[in-house]
């Protein structure tokens, strides 16, 4: 017993250890920080772009992940965090009539899409494609995505045909992307801005599918206690020569906002 | 004689294949998952500094959240299995609720009862929401009721008998405790932490909603695959899971092979 109790411990010490060596010097520049929650979808764009916020204004940002239904609730619950980037404008009409946003911002605009494996061996190029006996499809449920709602509401009279002839429903789009990829679906609905993470994935765009357009904003929270730094980053993101031009590059569809003057530090 | 020799062997080659076979069964599926990624990709992983933090976060809070399980595990877990409480029954089902609930709810618990007054005078000095210490204590809820199953069920299988005699020959009831039942339950202790190490490595729901995914904050590694999912990024996901299993396997030989040594 001896020896496990020796073994946890040093655990904890290597632990602790690793942990001081990998953590942040702290970074008393201006002390100021700020926490975003952020759909896990924006991940890569988001971290890129607040490393170069911290670098050049030389505030702190904090960056938690998750679903965006999940990340309402915490909002909803824990009333903390500056800024809200949501994968739909669905959750930023909750958080609004719950009283929990102040300004909005667009960042980036998504439109439904179909992706496949790269060649499209199963060779979809209609819609009625997506009805083939031989086509396994799959998309995000319409309760917990958006993107599951969009596509029940452009399927219209099509849908409850559609619903039943589905191979699987995914909490969360990329989920489903992700099956894609590993083969166990063969086509999945998903926005072109997931389309877009996924090297190994071809795109089609639909004309059935290609009217709706959602938005992905940045939301400064209410909860926010220092709004006028969590609204200047905010800013940033959208800006077309700063955050937008990276989520450009990551391959987003961005609505690019002005340029604003930024402090950036000594 | 010879053909009860042969029994027993197609006895042992019966059993031995059967866990044979299961065990070749993970095999195939860790493997099948390896050959998603490359040693490039778990390279690139543990280059990242936002994946060693989560390794070494993973390793620091389940090993505090599998001692602090076994801190209340013992004393529970003896009192049940030795002292008939009245109502004894509905104490255990309480005990076992954070088995039955998805684990995913327990987080959601800890978070809304963070918020209430009471939460909040707690987490006022503490800080558990959103924080490394919210990861352990999102783990050890969990793993604590594995650990009391275990610890019960070891104290009731051990003879009463040795701590009667023990009592008879002038020890105290602390020392009986102490001196008697606990070296006895050595091994159910061993597996009791081994339990709630592991669980806890794998704990993620709760994390998720309680502590948070921020990166170099509250980031797990179970945490990481599910970041590394969701940005669509596959072989780093599968990496992270590789060193996840890697690191397990280690943790967990290591302890079984120096906790179950035979003292001379």
């Amino acid at each position: 017993m001896k020896a496990i109790l020796a073994i946890l411990i040093s655990l904890i010490f290597i632990g602790l250890l690793g942990l001081r060596s990998v953590s942040t010097p702290a970074d008393s520049a201006s002390g100021e920080s700020l926490m975003v929650f952020c759909t896990a979808s924006m991940k890569q764009p988001v971290e890129i772009i607040a490393r170069q916020y911290e670098q050049r204004v030389g505030v702190e940002v904090a960056l938690q992940f998750g679903g965006t239904g999940t990340l309402v609730s915490q909002i909803q619950l824990a009333k903390r965090g500056d800024l809200f980037i949501a994968a739909d404008q669905n959750a930023i009409t909750i958080i609004k009539k719950l009283g929990l946003a102040r300004e909005i911002l667009p960042l980036v605009k998504q439109v439904p899409v179909v992706v496949v494996k790269a060649g499209n061996p199963k060779n979809i190029r209609t819609l009625d494609d997506l009805f083939r006996s031989d086509v396994r499809v799959g998309i995000g449920n319409p309760e917990a995505t958006s993107i599951g709602k969009a596509t029940q509401t452009l399927l219209a009279d099509r849908w409850n045909e559609f619903a039943t002839r589905l191979t699987v429903m995914k909490p969360t789009v990329t989920e489903v992307a992700m099956d894609v990829t590993i083969g166990s679906i063969d086509a999945a609905i998903v926005w072109n801005s997931t389309a877009a993470q996924f090297e190994k994935l071809e795109t089609i765009r639909l004309p059935e599918l290609d009217s709706h357009e959602d938005i992905v904003n940045v939301a400064v929270l209410n909860g926010s206690a220092n709004p006028t730094a969590a609204l200047r980053f905010a800013r940033y993101l959208a800006a077309r020569d700063q955050g937008a031009s990276v989520l450009t590059a990551s391959g987003f569809d961005v609505v690019s906002g002005e340029n604003p003057e930024i402090e950036t530090r000594p | 004689m010879m053909t009860s020799d042969r029994r027993t062997q197609s006895f042992w080659l019966a059993l031995t294949s059967m866990m044979l076979i299961y065990a070749l069964f993970i095999v195939t599926l860790l493997v099948t998952l390896a050959a998603y990624t490359s040693p490039a990709d778990l390279w690139a992983a543990l280059q990242s500094r936002e994946i060693r933090f989560s390794l070494f976060l993973s390793l620091t809070s389940c090993s505090i959240s599998s001692l602090l399980s076994l801190l209340v595990a013992v004393p529970t877990g003896y009192v049940l299995a030795r002292w008939k409480i009245p109502g004894a029954a509905v104490i255990e089902s309480i005990l076992d609720v954070p088995i039955v609930l998805p684990p995913m709810v327990m987080g959601l618990c800890l978070l809304i009862f963070f918020q209430t007054t009471l939460g909040q005078a707690i987490d006022g000095p503490l800080r558990f929401t959103y924080t490394a210490c919210g990861v352990v204590l999102a783990q050890f809820v969990i793993a604590c009721a594995f650990a009391i199953r275990i610890m019960r069920g070891t104290f009731e299988h051990l003879p009463t008998r040795t701590e009667e005699v023990a009592l008879t020959l002038g020890c105290s009831r602390w020392g009986a405790f102490w001196r008697i039942s606990l070296p006895s339950a050595r091994k159910g202790m061993i597996a009791a932490v081994t339990i709630a190490w592991a669980r806890s490595l794998g704990e993620f729901g709760p994390i998720l909603v309680f502590a948070g995914a921020t990166r170099l904050k509250t980031e797990v590694l179970p945490t990481t695959v599910w970041l590394e999912l969701s940005a669509g990024n596959l072989e780093a996901a599968v990496a992270v899971s590789l060193l996840l299993v890697i690191a397990a396997m280690f943790v967990l030989t290591l302890v079984r092979i120096l906790g179950l040594e035979v003292k001379p």
